[in-house]
């Protein structure tokens, strides 16, 4: 353990004397910076949005409808995964069944043609190949430079050489991030603009859990090539490519993959087959002579909620499938995670809609009279994101597991090839 | 101290590049192997500290197989390579605390430090400055430094005067012959003819994997080394049976 930490000593010092590290460490912070001011601004004009709808979304007595409106997520500064398709209001009409409003436009239209560059995106993108900049050479430079040779000519195993370069490389990374990223919501949240409870402090915790255990993986990762490798721009290259494939390639392919697996129908199809069962009912309507209005809506509700759960399994499918080949990645585990927790994530569309569609059953003869001018409106519709427990259960646990798992399999192989490495 | 017995090296492409060699150091001795390129010299020195496995025979540091126990066999020996290496964004005394702390001496303070580097010769301007400025004379001293801070009875040193002007390789030397004054076994490899009957107690001519010759200081002072040496490279002499390198061929 002495030894480790001392080679992890050396390495944290040569780090902080290299311009390597000044040079990554003023582009993190800056980036850092910029995305947090981003996001808050973005997550202040969607508050403003979200106020304006809750005002509209009071219900009142003889409307046709409700609106049912969702509150942003302040953990979405961090993790902006659905929240724009989540945090809008939503009219539940006995006949039109649930209509989405449009999407909230982002304070940033530039957001609709770049990726918004949350904090998630950062870990995602940047910091992982930050962790690759500081790791392609750590066993390939030292032999370059001939120093390699001098340490294992020392009584020091080669394990532990190289845990020493995983824990003084991960902290030259992580600690910078970490007080970065903490001195950025602690600013954030002096403006008194974003409420963080305890249950968000421990979700930040989690996400920061994740974030380590995700650039650990590229750590490892570029530890392992450079060990394998003969020069130290043969692992640089060998490892932008797998970073290209990790990060870019295998989500998009293994959403791809899922999509050929379980098949979904086009949402616009859908959304054809709720007018013509509104048409439907309408007709059927009109043909009583009005005599039974709420048998009409009755109907349409049935052949509404119908077509909705129909559609639910088979999406359930492909995000279960979807979620099961993508994981292959760190990249999509890190995003099922950080979404997840923020309370953005593709379960909370999920359990979004399904109370939606249990409002508009729970409510449908209250909103049916109320057509009727007869009686009090329904209670406003509340959604509050999945509690730590649930989103553990619903699958935040086993992406949390496979990141740690992914890093400890990758520093293992690491260590290995460090064993096989000649340092002559 | 350093004993090797029919020590081989067969690497993986096939080449034979140490060929049953057999020597031994004593404590307070310095042997000097000679050899052209590729004369199975640095595979030597590589076997003793276990950077390559021996396909047989064996390398042993204070009765210490290097191949059974190296990180036991690397506590009895120290290295110098041909051209040391060190952290070039650190002062020479930073490398110097951080070899010195990976040996388990994270007592030696400062001046301590100080002292070692004085003692071989690095001037007192050089102690905090950055490595990356040194000469290769500087970063030789700086080795040897690293080497003595270790505390080994043995020392390994890789062709450690080839690149150094006469004054600088003279110093090294210097200190080499302060060392075996201090009792340490030293096993030189060089291409200095001239330096190694300076200094040497015992010189080992190696030549395609094998040694083909081993004289005494004293067997020296009657025997021309220089003619030896060269007639051993040119083929003249070939006392040994049929040396070779070997391929093989699939």
């Amino acid at each position: 353990m002495k030894t480790v930490l001392l080679v992890a000593r050396k390495e944290i010092l040569e780090h902080l004397l290299s311009l390597r590290f000044h040079v990554c460490a003023v582009m993190m912070a800056a980036l850092l910076a910029l995305s947090v001011f981003v996001m808050f601004q973005d997550y202040r004009v969607r508050m403003e949005n979200y106020g304006v709808l809750q005002a509209r979304a009071i219900p009142r007595a003889g409307e046709s409808g409700v609106m049912a409106v969702v509150r942003p997520q302040p953990l979405s500064i961090l993790a902006r995964g659905l929240d724009e398709v989540l945090d809008r209001g939503y009219d539940i009409s006995p006949y039109l069944g649930i209509t989405p409003h449009d999407r909230q436009t982002a304070s940033a239209s530039l957001f609709s043609i770049f990726t918004p560059p949350d904090l998630m995106y950062l870990v995602k993108v940047l910091l992982s190949l930050l962790a690759l900049l500081f790791a392609y050479d750590a066993v390939s430079g030292e032999k370059e430079r001939g120093t390699l040779g001098l340490i294992f000519s020392w009584p020091v195993s080669r394990g532990q050489v190289v845990a020493g370069k995983m824990v003084g490389g991960l902290t030259v990374v992580i600690v910078p991030f970490v007080l970065m990223v903490g001195a950025l919501l602690v600013a954030v949240t002096l403006t008194g603009d974003v409420r963080l409870d305890r249950s968000d402090a421990i979700r930040l915790g989690l996400m920061l859990v994740a974030a380590v255990c995700y650039i650990a993986i590229f750590f490892a990762m570029g530890i392992l090539v450079s060990a394998r490798s003969s020069s130290s721009p043969r692992a640089l290259v060998v490892l932008l490519f797998l970073w290209a494939v990790i990060v870019f390639a295998m989500p998009n392919i293994g959403q791809l993959v899922a999509a050929q697996i379980s098949p979904l129908p086009a949402a616009e199809s859908q959304e054809a087959l709720r007018i013509q069962a509104f048409a439907k009912n309408r007709f059927l309507a009109i043909q009583s002579h009005g005599r039974d209005p709420n048998g009409s809506a009755g109907a349409f509700n049935n052949e509404y909620d119908r077509l909705v759960e129909q559609y639910r399994v088979r999406l359930e499918a492909l995000v279960a499938t979807s979620k099961r080949v993508c994981r292959l990645s760190p990249a999509a585990s890190l995003t099922y995670v950080f979404t997840d927790l923020a309370g953005t994530g593709i379960g909370d569309l999920r359990r979004l809609n399904a109370a939606l569609v249990q409002y508009k059953t729970g409510n449908l003869p209250t909103l049916v009279r109320q057509l009727g001018h007869g009686s009090q409106p329904p209670p406003p519709f509340q959604f509050f994101p999945a509690s730590l427990g649930d989103a553990w259960r619903q699958g935040l646990g086993v992406d949390l597991i496979l990141l740690a798992v992914m890093a400890a399999v990758l520093f293992a192989a690491a260590a290995i090839a460090a064993l096989r490495t000649d340092p002559r | 101290m350093l004993q090797a017995v029919d020590l081989s090296k067969r690497y993986e492409d096939g080449v034979l590049a140490l060929d049953a060699l057999n020597l031994e150091v004593k404590p307070g001795e310095i042997y000097c192997l000679l050899g052209a390129n590729g004369a199975g010299k640095t595979t030597t020195i590589n076997l003793f500290l276990n950077f390559v496995e021996p396909t047989s025979g064996k390398a042993s540091i204070n009765n210490i197989d290097t191949a059974r126990n190296p990180l036991e066999a690397k506590r009895h020996v120290a290295y110098v390579a041909e051209n040391v290496m060190l952290y070039g964004a650190f002062t020479a005394r930073q490398n110097l605390d951080f070899f010195a702390r990976l040996g388990g001496r994270a007592a030696l303070g400062r001046d301590d430090l100080y002292r070692v580097m004085r003692e071989v010769g690095l001037p007192e301007k050089a102690f905090e400055q950055r490595v990356k400025s040194f000469s290769k004379g500087m970063r030789q001293k700086l080795g040897i430094a690293i080497a003595t801070i270790k505390g080994a009875p043995a020392l390994l040193l890789d062709e450690p005067t080839s690149g150094l002007d006469p004054k600088a390789a003279a110093e090294f030397l210097d200190t080499l012959m302060a060392l075996r004054e201090q009792g340490k076994a030293i096993l030189m490899s060089t291409h200095d003819i001239f330096r190694a009957k300076q200094i040497a107690d015992r010189i080992g001519i190696m030549k395609e994997g094998r040694k083909v010759m081993e004289r005494t200081r004293e067997e020296l002072e009657f025997e021309n080394l220089e003619h030896i040496y060269l007639d051993y490279m040119r083929g003249g002499i070939d006392a040994e049976p049929a040396v070779r390198r070997e391929r093989v061929t699939s």
